[in-house]
């Protein structure tokens, strides 16, 4: 039943949430939206984790006990009705949470009947759930005899395998290789389609790949949120890479009309910055043209998620500092 | 869902090679005594018989054998109890359970009722041999079942309290160490108090077994076991919740 509005499956208002004196979560609000993909972005420590678990239920907000917060998942508030909400979630912890000594199709068995699956159901989400995580031939082998990806991917079928309306992973793609990297990322996207996904990560290309929405995490506050696409945008810086082979001294390419900045990368490359309306390109290259500097490439500069990441926990810093 | 953990918690142990050792080496040890019982039981035979009113079988070789089981299980319980939720929480498993509809309730009877099940199981070789010598002699049953039902009741609250300690840690073996000690100090704290009516001889387990031993169904010792159990089940919901709180 497709709406004209995708309804919003989860809210969380005003998380707070104090290990002794350090704030791990600040007055964090999110929303997430069916068919929608959510990336929590942050540096170790950032509190993406401990905002993955109240909203999980396995940690309580500070404020839980008075009306100041709110979790709500379809509507059902986490924090008064705990056992309905969690029936419409999935939830991948940091690590994965696997019984070893089980077989995979034994435990995400179990799995689907902890979530209260009815037990005619599960043969076919077992099925389904085994077939999207590439876990087909590994059905009756024992869990603590696989390999580290394969551990990571019945965990990710254990958070999917009843289907929930919205799926948490908190770092789904670490300890993988990068075939299995993209695989997975291929099914989060496919989760995208009909579920509401949240995923915590601290790298910018899984951010890029798969999230429709990004919120960077410092320091425990949601410091910036936008669609992924527009925050590529934001950072969108002008230059080139370019690559001589016998480079004249720096002080002679940064003479050339038009060029902003220039940073030797190594004996041969140089980073080349200039306006956002010039393009001093054409110059440079008749003038290695003329004085035989032998180019050797040229790389137009791609504004990644690293940079705007670095710029937006820069600025925050900056304030905060400005602040005391 | 209570019966789905508990089944969870069954299949996990019959995965282990260890829990079929351990199985096989109990089966063994009773069976030793028991046949070690039942040949002093025929050595002295001739004699009882020519007292007034001479102790039967089920006395001499039923009850004694249970009283060496109870205490086989005070040092036995603590090795299964450990794993509980030590261990859930050493993997980072709890979080599937946390992160489930269920309630922490169901969780800890879960766990609960699974090692009860299977404590059970193993110790359901003890009135099987012990029945055997009914094709030779009459049983008093009544004692038997006295004993049986002692037994049941004195392993649930054993398990209650090493669920509680196991709640407390995320290191299996300091769950079992403390709930050994604490099982231990309660034994020893009850045969140490010299004074019949001293109040040590009521906190401990084992004393309040010692009339069911007898055939004796006190209704006091039973409300004693269900209340020890009920008390640390609840304690162990209480710190399972607290898992929430505090992190």
């Amino acid at each position: 039943m497709p709406n004209a509005t995708p309804e919003i499956t989860l809210s969380a208002r005003n998380l707070t949430r104090r290990f002794g004196k350090l704030r791990a979560v600040d007055n964090v609000s999110l929303e997430l939206k069916r068919g929608e993909v959510l990336g929590l972005l942050g540096h170790n420590g950032a509190g993406k984790t401990t905002t993955l678990q109240m909203l999980t239920g396995c940690l309580l907000p500070d404020n839980a006990e008075k009306d100041e917060c709110s979790i709500e998942i379809c509507g059902i508030s986490l924090l008064r009705r705990p056992v309905l909400a969690k029936a419409h979630l999935g939830y991948l912890p940091e690590s994965p949470p696997l019984y070893r000594e089980l077989s995979v199709n034994d435990y995400l068995t179990f799995a689907a009947r902890l979530r209260g699956m009815k037990t005619a159901d599960v043969p076919a989400a077992l099925a389904q759930a085994r077939q999207r995580c590439g876990l087909e031939a590994v059905g009756k082998k024992i869990i603590g005899t696989l390999s580290k990806g394969y551990q990571q991917r019945a965990g990710i079928a254990q958070a999917i395998i009843h289907r929930p309306a919205v799926i948490v992973l908190d770092e789904p793609t670490v300890g993988l290789d990068p075939g299995q990297i993209r695989g997975i990322r291929s099914l989060i996207r496919e989760l995208g389609d009909t579920h509401s996904v949240i995923l915590s990560t601290h790298l910018l290309g899984e951010v890029e790949s798969v999230c429709d929405r990004v919120e960077i995490m410092q320091h425990g506050k949601l410091i910036y949120g936008d669609t992924s696409a527009h925050m590529q945008q934001h950072g969108s810086v002008s230059g080139f890479v370019i690559g001589l082979r016998n480079p004249p001294p720096m002080s002679v390419l940064e003479g050339i009309a038009g060029i902003s900045h220039v940073e030797q990368l190594s004996a041969t490359q140089f980073r080349v910055l200039h306006g956002a309306d010039q393009n001093p390109k054409g110059a440079l290259l008749s003038l290695a043209e003329q004085q035989g500097w032998q180019v050797e490439q040229l790389t137009p500069l791609q504004a990644t998620l690293e940079d705007v990441f670095v710029r937006i926990t820069d600025a925050e810093a900056a304030l905060t500092e400005a602040k005391q | 869902m209570i019966r789905l953990l508990a089944m969870r918690e069954l299949r996990s142990l019959f995965a282990m090679p260890s829990t079929w050792f351990i199985l096989a080496v109990l089966q063994f040890i009773f069976a030793w005594f028991f046949l070690a019982r039942l040949e002093a039981f025929l050595e002295i035979q001739p004699q009882l018989a020519q007292l007034a009113n001479p102790p039967g079988v089920t006395n001499t070789v039923a009850a004694p054998m249970f009283n060496t089981v109870a205490l086989l299980m005070m040092m036995l319980v603590p090795l299964f109890t450990m794993r509980l939720i030590a261990e859930e929480r050493r993997n980072q498993t709890l979080a599937l359970l946390l992160s489930a509809p269920l309630s922490d309730l169901h969780i800890v009877l879960g766990k609960f009722l699974g090692l009860l099940v299977f404590l059970a199981v193993l110790m359901s070789g003890v009135p099987l041999m012990l029945y055997t010598l009914s094709f030779g002699t009459n049983l008093d049953n009544g004692l038997l079942l006295s004993n049986i039902l002692g037994l049941l009741l004195l392993t649930a609250s054993y398990i209650a309290l090493g669920l509680y300690i196991s709640a407390l840690t995320a290191q299996p073996i300091i769950a079992a160490v403390g709930a050994l000690a604490v099982l231990l100090g309660l034994w020893l704290a009850d045969i140490g108090a010299a004074a019949e009516d001293s109040p040590w001889h009521s906190v401990s387990p084992l004393h309040h077994f010692q009339n069911f031993n007898d055939g004796l169904l006190d209704s006091g010792d039973a409300a004693f076991f269900v209340l020890f159990t009920t008390v640390f089940l609840l304690l162990a919901v209480r710190r399972l919740h607290n898992n929430r709180l505090y992190g």
